[in-house]
């Protein structure tokens, strides 16, 4: 069974989404991450799409339900890596992700991310 | 499926938006036949219009169809209690878009991404 | 069987030349700034060499392919000359013009024979469509030429500038239709992938009116700019679009709009966390 790698950096958890995943795949990453937030009592997430060149409006509204729950578990979520093409397709879609942060890249990404926790 | 309408609409020549485009419908439109029709045909084929050259996507099934064909492309519509975005979503991203039933029972669905002239 | 008239452009082969010359700037509406009389020289020489080559065994009709090395010839010409911004017409004259060479040449040379009326009435035809021919060659590659240069404008006027670190500024100038529209935004995403830009203003005082399409259009805009996590202004506001859009319903949300760049840019200096002091 294959699922998609979370990494431990500091107090901040790093996913990063390299193939395009199937909606199983997903679901399970939902789960995944989730667990280790509580596992780790952790304070932040930080989802890297840059490996994605589609994605469509079940992997998009997962991203933002995932947001959320984190949310609910006392984490934030920034999601970087959105590609251009990408990003006007989720737009024409109607998938608006309210409410969930994004920044350009994982370096950008991590300063928000601590920022954010700071608060 | 994805790879081989990613090879088609880069040997058209379509541009890295407008092939995102076409992978997104073909996405979004293989979900629905799969979730409300549990399996259906998808072909897909280069067409001319005028100067420009597109990719036409085509999705057949045999399910219980749509009832209400208007009312299926407002956001949050759905008959099978998804969030219902696949169809207006498609729409908007296409060039070009048809919906029909299929008799006695099953859905039509055909939307086309062209690149620039 | 050699021709009489291929015998003689053979044979007079420099007078042919230079009549042909004469008779190609006689008249004054011919650009003769846009064809160096080298050029034209070279040309003309290639040309004849082709016309005494297709007609050394016998006059063909034209669509014969002994006639094809001197079509591509001229299309080679036509297209070249079009780049130079010689009009069809000019370019159609070369090839008429040698015909009326070749045929004062035959006057004084041959004087008038029966047997020749055959030969000429070839020789005719066939010269009559390579003109044809050119000029339509010389046409398409105008309107190519046409086609490419309105891809440049599109693209020239929607230049991107960064105007300090990670602050961009997108100017957007007349008429936004849709498919302008589309390529603006392309271009706005690509640029802010390149630039790793956190602030991008779209200054809209360029543009003379918004209609709801393209407001739509802006508000997309800046919600996919939004998803790569880079905040949008949009500045150049003017009170007649800012009418415009309340009274289409248009809801910009929580889209920043400043009705100068001004207050546009300082607004994003700000978001940034940088301030401007003045020394001493």
């Amino acid at each position: 069974m294959d699922r998609i790698p979370i990494l431990r950096v500091g107090d901040i958890l790093l996913v990063s989404v390299q193939i395009d995943m199937h909606d199983e795949l997903a679901l399970r990453l939902q789960d995944d991450l989730l667990h280790q937030i509580e596992k780790t009592s952790c304070q932040g997430v930080l989802i890297d799409i840059a490996g994605l060149d589609v994605v469509d409006s079940f992997a998009g509204r997962l991203l933002g339900d995932l947001a959320k729950m984190s949310r609910i578990l006392g984490a934030q979520t920034v999601l970087v890596g959105v590609k251009p093409e990408v990003a006007m397709t989720l737009v024409e879609l109607g998938v608006t992700l309210d409410g969930i942060h994004t920044a350009l890249n994982v370096d950008r990404g991590m300063e928000k991310l601590r920022s954010l926790c700071a608060t | 499926m994805r790879s081989a309408v990613g090879a088609a609409a880069h040997s058209i020549g379509l541009s890295t938006f407008e092939k995102t485009r076409a992978l997104t419908i073909a996405s979004e439109l293989a979900r629905n036949v799969l979730v409300h029709a549990g399996g259906g045909v998808c072909r897909w084929r280069v067409v001319q219009d005028g100067a420009r050259r597109g990719l036409e996507l085509t999705f057949e099934d045999e399910g219980p169809g749509i009832a209400d064909l208007d009312r299926a492309f407002e956001k949050g519509f759905s008959t099978a209690g998804g969030l219902g975005l696949g169809l207006g979503g498609s729409r908007r991203l296409a060039d070009e878009f048809a919906v029909r039933p299929r008799s006695p029972t099953g859905l039509y669905v055909a939307a086309t991404v062209y690149g620039r002239a | 069987m050699p021709t009489t008239i291929g015998k003689l452009i053979r044979d007079r082969e420099d007078v042919l030349l230079e009549k042909w010359l004469s008779f190609q700037v006689k008249d004054d509406a011919v650009r003769t700034d846009l064809v160096g009389p080298r050029e034209r020289r070279e040309r003309s020489v290639v040309f004849i060499d082709g016309a005494h080559r297709a007609m050394a065994k016998g006059i063909a009709e034209y669509d014969g392919d002994e006639w094809d090395d001197l079509r591509a010839v001229t299309a080679d010409i036509a297209r070249a000359w079009s780049r130079l911004g010689v009009s069809p017409v000019d370019t159609a004259m070369f090839v008429l013009s040698f015909k009326q060479a070749l045929f004062s040449l035959m006057v004084t040379e041959l004087g008038s024979r029966a047997a020749l009326a055959e030969e000429l009435r070839l020789t005719t035809s066939i010269f009559d469509q390579l003109g044809l021919h050119v000029a339509a060659v010389s046409l398409e590659e105008r309107d190519e030429i046409i086609s490419r240069q309105r891809e440049e404008v599109l693209e020239l006027s929607t230049p991107v500038v960064e105007v300090w670190d990670r602050i961009l500024v997108l100017p957007i100038i007349g008429v936004l239709d849709s498919s302008r529209t589309q390529q603006v935004m392309e271009t706005l995403l690509e640029e802010i992938v390149k630039r790793e830009s956190e602030v991008a203003i779209l200054d809209i005082t360029g543009v003379p009116a918004v209609d709801s399409v393209t407001a739509q259009h802006l508000v997309k805009t800046v919600s996919a700019a939004r998803l790569m996590g880079t905040r949008c202004v949009i500045s150049g506001v003017r009170p007649q679009i800012a009418q415009t859009m309340v009274t289409l319903g248009v809801d910009l949300g929580d889209i920043e709009t400043q009705s100068s760049l001004r207050s546009a840019l300082a607004f994003a200096i700000e978001r940034m966390g940088y301030r401007v002091v003045k020394e001493g």
